[in-house]
């Protein structure tokens, strides 16, 4: 044994001075989708002398919104592929590459912090413990999963309004036919017409009318479902943006106003740019009570009171479960004149997956509590059509009719 | 790469140890090696691994010592073997938990792991060689003076620490 000890301790470790170790990490994009993996590279290098035994360890990203919160663990992205660590040798200027894919579940800015490094002899009696920063982050968006809903106006769930839409030229309603005149689109070219009468004629149609309308997204951690590490915001983010690219791309005009841990509002507007803004503010988002839904009303009269106080917009309600605040506040902007419509986010399936995958419940008994929630929502469903329009909106799914309010 | 096997080395060569004294102090020994054995094994600890190693020692010993082989010499091949297979067995422990994960490793961690097996492998060798070399020579000076085995081991410890402190 003593023997051993000497043989060991032959090949000492080098001193804490003399390891001159350098993390360096990549990753494949730095903006990612939910769902797609993201190859991660971390590349140890060795500028100091020879070291026998190096154990690399990695820790993924955490979602850096949901750090704050001390009793709740941080949403960490899955490893889908590889191992976070890696065991090497390493010569002078020699270097090692640690590679695993990780898959990201919520939208947010996740970081990476730093990596350990273990430095040991090779009998593993001599080590030194390094911690090598290693700093990056990547955006992580929601992604489409339902390309075909396009809700152009007076085409799906009626969502047509009366504010002129930016882009001319529609197809509303058709209006006359005329001579065709330079710079006019060929889509509008009427080819048969053009046929009979032996020269270019266009269709010309009324100017189309889209909404004037206003996302809130309720992100109240009381509204949120959350077991372990999974939470349902990764699914409400996802149905607000899907919402947003379905109203904004046949040119409404969109506002979002997300209430959780911050407060977070974009100004009612036009276009890809609207949207991007509004995708980047709902990745910024947080979970959290401070601004419930409570205050809706109130902020919507702050920030967007031009449109809603003289114009009465529409408004859209995204929710994972319906709170009495919720409820409270649809009741009374409904009684005040707004067209209010709920969307109800299915995260049963995720919580249920959670509950599954983190061993509190069983198969049965996740089952049986879906059916009893399932009760439950329709319930809420029916209050909510007694104010709004209430729509479904599942992973994969989209968006599904659920009920209408009776209008005179 | 699996410290299974080597798991197992030790258990057969602790059941053995257990039939071949047949004592209860012997039996007793081998039950808490082989208990210690499956923590380390289970939950991928070293302290219980070499705890294991500590156990089995001088049951193996006690179960190696015939007529052909003295007391001294079945303490020595004991305690290489123990620490030889329980050396490795905890290096296995590294290596599964990098090699072993749910989701696969590409090939150049593989490669790297393998590297490092190899040299672990080679460094044991090597030290099973020189402990050999300690072992005879002093078995050998041992012959023309009772304290001579004692001297050589010494000697030759002095100048593995001496070597040591030099190439610090």
């Amino acid at each position: 044994m003593l023997l051993l000890v000497a043989f060991d301790l032959r090949t000492s470790l080098p001193r804490p001075e003399e390891i001159r170790l350098t993390a360096s990490r990549r990753v494949s994009e730095t903006k990612a989708l939910m769902g797609i993996p993201v190859l991660v590279e971390l590349t140890l290098e060795n500028q100091g002398l020879r070291i026998e035994k190096v154990l690399l360890r990695d820790t993924p990203p955490a979602l850096a919104t949901s750090l704050h919160f001390r009793d709740i663990p941080p949403t960490r992205a899955k490893v889908t592929k590889g191992s976070t660590e890696l065991l090497c040798g390493m010569k002078e200027g020699g270097k090692a590459t640690l590679r695993y894919e990780v898959q990201f579940s919520e939208p947010g800015e996740y970081r990476f912090e730093y990596c350990t490094v273990l430095v040991q002899s090779m009998f593993g009696l001599g080590e030194r413990i390094l911690v090598l920063p290693s700093p990056l982050t990547v955006r992580v968006y929601p992604r489409r999963l339902v390309k075909e809903v396009e809700t152009g106006p007076a085409m799906a769930f009626g969502w047509s309004g009366v504010t002129p839409s930016k882009y001319k030229g529609g197809r509303l309603d058709f209006m006359n036919i005329r001579s065709y005149s330079a710079g006019d689109p060929l889509k509008d070219v009427n080819w048969k017409a053009s046929g009979r009468l032996g020269k270019l004629l266009v269709n010309e149609w009324h100017v189309e009318r889209g909404l004037d309308c206003v996302i809130i997204v309720d992100l109240s951690a009381g509204s949120l479902p959350r077991v372990g590490d999974w939470n349902g915001r990764g699914e409400v983010i996802t149905s607000a943006y899907e919402l947003a690219c379905s109203l904004v791309g046949p040119g409404n005009r969109v506002g979002l106003l997300v209430m959780g841990s911050t407060l977070d509002k974009v100004r009612p507007g036009f276009g890809s740019k609207q949207l991007k803004a509004m995708v980047e503010t709902l990745v910024d988002s947080r979970e959290g009570e401070t601004w419930s839904m409570r205050h809706a009303e109130e902020f919507l009269e702050l920030f967007f009171g031009r449109q809603y106080i003289q114009h009465k917009g529409t408004l859209f309600f995204v929710f994972a479960w319906p709170g009495v605040e919720l409820l409270e506040v649809v009741s009374s902007l409904s009684r005040k004149g707004f067209v209010c419509n709920s969307v109800f986010v299915d995260t049963l399936g995720g919580e249920g997956q959670a509950l599954t995958d983190h061993g509190i419940l069983g198969a049965k008994e996740v089952e049986f509590g879906v059916r009893f929630a399932r009760a439950e929502e329709d319930s809420f469903k029916a209050m909510l059509t007694a104010v709004s329009d209430v729509y479904a909106w599942s992973a994969g799914g989209g968006f599904t009719e659920v009920g209408r309010k009776a209008r005179r | 790469m699996s410290p299974r096997p080597y798991a197992f080395v030790l258990l057969f060569a602790a059941a053995t140890a257990a039939v071949v004294s047949w004592n209860p102090l012997t039996s007793t020994l081998v039950a808490a090696c082989t208990a210690s054995l499956l923590v380390g094994f289970v939950w991928r600890r070293i302290l219980p691994t070499l705890l294991a190693g500590v156990l089995l020692y001088p049951a193996l010993a006690l179960a190696m010592k015939t007529a052909a082989l003295s007391a001294a010499w079945s303490c020595l091949a004991s305690g290489l073997f123990v620490i030889v297979v329980c050396e490795r067995m905890t290096f296995e422990y590294d290596a599964s938990e990098v090699l072993g994960s749910s989701t696969g490793v590409d090939a150049e961690a593989r490669s790297l792991v393998s590297e490092v097996s190899r040299a672990h492998a080679r460094k044991l060798v090597l030290y099973v060689t020189l402990a050999s070399l300690v072992i005879a020579g002093s078995a050998l000076v041992s012959t023309f003076t009772v304290y001579a085995s004692v001297l050589v081991a010494a000697a030759m410890l002095l100048m593995l620490a001496v070597l040591a402190y030099a190439t610090r």
